[in-house]
């Protein structure tokens, strides 16, 4: 049993999917088969075709976040294979630096020198390890993501943007498409044609070409606008059209990061001038100074931890995207987690910053640890 | 403070319980949905695009293993266990026991004295 809609959002699964053709033809014959065993159930069931069909949909959810989520995967599964080559290399690497060091003459600094000698000796391998990390994509992930809610204005016109139309254009003009979308699905469009000219230099008479006998009313308008290097937005019910680069199109996402590791590394963040007080060894970040007052003050050295970290990512992550720089990115404390909202691309180098700290501390420690 | 433990505690519940099912028999995706759904009394409902995702991550870590099969006339993805699968499934079932009886002895004299919103009949 095909069904013309279950082709349509596995096509656009499968076009979104960044993996090679093996991969997406497995995913896709895979989620066929959920799909029309689904569909088979409820017909079972004495449900009617299409609203069997639309349930079958609804229940898998976005086709975009779907492949996003597979493509991640995939890449994440590479980066281990990576970093688990990287990190023989550096084993190795360590072993080689060890017996170096083992067989050159003893320092003349005195008994211990080693704390000394391993920072030097580290000090250029760690910045290679974080450049190298740096270009390489990826993160932990971030144990939950959470999206904000939609409106229920929003909801409406998702729901009508996901109802089958028929679209067939040939050499149509840009601006009577979107018309005819805007009439078939019964949603408002705005479109910022000043944005779009002003950036890609496409008008309302760009012509479009396309033959759908039944698509969801939502990927017709990608369809469209992704010939004009446009895309949407849905505000407060409002189908919203720019182009791609316009910042108004690109989504918060709020995501949760869990960081309890990092903030038991993290120094107390009090103020650059006090005087030391009993900071814990080890410590890779704190300097004594940076500890004196947490005694003094009532609030938990936890929360002063966590907002010496939000201050690390926003002073060294896109500073100017963070709500104290006018922009608007958020970073605040949840025990020990980071709620942070922020654009797509902000999260991913904040996975990044946090990758570079848990490495940082890691070889902190193993530098500590030779120096004893 | 329970609450910012819940993602990590979902997900590794999620894949706890995917291991489960198929510790019974293999399994395709659909399957494992409606099972984890019906043992789960309708209160977890795994949506597809949080399932296959989590089946790929398991076998990618080699602890299922993935066969495809034609013979009833689909094409069709099953997966079973495989040996790390298994030991991982016990390991992390008897650290669920552990955990359930350490949370249930703290929290049994929040609850005992607690006010009943839907009292038991005597």
């Amino acid at each position: 049993m095909r069904d013309q809609e279950f082709d349509n959002y596995l096509g656009l699964v499968g076009r979104l999917l960044r993996l090679n053709s093996r991969q997406r033809s497995a995913i896709g014959h895979e989620l066929r088969d959920h799909l029309e065993t689904r569909l088979e159930e409820l017909t079972a069931q004495d449900v009617p075709h299409d609203e069997a069909v639309r349930t079958a949909l609804e229940e898998f959810g976005d086709a975009a976040g779907l492949a996003h989520t597979f493509t991640s995967l995939a890449r994440h599964q590479q980066r281990r294979a990576l970093m688990r080559y990287s990190f023989g290399t550096v084993v190795v690497a360590a072993a080689v630096a060890l017996l170096v060091s083992a067989m050159m003459p003893a320092s003349p600094q005195g008994l211990n020198p080693g704390f000394v000698s391993a920072q030097q000796q580290d000090k250029p391998r760690a910045t290679a390890v974080n450049k190298d990390k740096a270009d390489r994509p990826k993160p932990d992930t971030p144990l939950a993501v959470i999206t904000p809610p939609m409106s229920e204005q929003s909801k409406a016109t998702a729901n009508k943007l996901v109802a089958p139309i028929a679209a067939r254009f040939d050499n149509v003009a840009l601006k009577d498409v979107l018309g005819f979308v805007r009439d078939a699905a019964d949603v408002d469009i705005h479109v910022k044609w000043h944005v779009l000219e002003q950036s890609g230099g496409f008008e309302g008479d760009h012509p479009v070409s396309l033959a759908l006998n039944r698509a969801p009313a939502s990927l017709v308008l990608e369809l469209v606008l992704e010939s004009a290097e446009a895309a949407y937005t849905i505000r407060d019910g409002i189908v919203i059209v720019s182009h791609k680069s316009d910042p108004t199109l690109r989504r918060l996402e709020m995501r949760v990061y869990p960081v309890a590791d990092l903030l038991k590394a993290v120094a107390p963040f009090v103020g650059p001038q006090t005087r030391a007080a009993g900071r814990q060894p080890g410590n890779p970040f704190g300097t004594s100074e940076l500890g004196g007052r947490a005694t003094r003050v009532a609030p938990s050295p936890t929360s002063h931890q966590a907002e010496h970290l939000i201050h690390l990512i926003t002073e060294t992550v896109q500073p100017e995207t963070w709500s104290a720089m006018g922009g608007d990115g958020t970073a605040v404390p949840f025990g020990a987690h980071l709620v942070i909202k922020a654009q797509p691309a902000t999260h991913r180098e904040v996975e990044q910053f946090i990758t570079m700290l848990r490495q940082a501390t890691a070889q902190s420690a193993a530098a500590s640890k030779i120096g004893r | 403070m329970p609450k910012s433990h819940g993602p990590e505690l979902l997900r590794g519940s999620l894949d706890l319980m995917v291991l489960s099912v198929l510790a019974e028999d293999r399994q395709y995706g659909y399957l494992i949905q409606k099972r984890v759904r019906e043992a789960s009394g309708d209160r977890v409902k795994l949506p597809a695009g949080t399932l296959y995702p989590l089946l790929h991550r398991l076998e990618a870590d080699k602890l299922i293993r993935a066969k495809w099969d034609a013979t009833t006339g689909r094409k069709r993805k099953w997966y079973e266990l495989t040996a790390a699968g298994r030991r991982r499934l016990l390991r992390q079932a008897d650290e669920w026991r552990h955990l359930a009886d350490c949370i249930g002895q703290l929290l049994r004299p929040v609850l005992d004295n607690a006010p009943m919103a839907n009292p038991r009949p005597a």
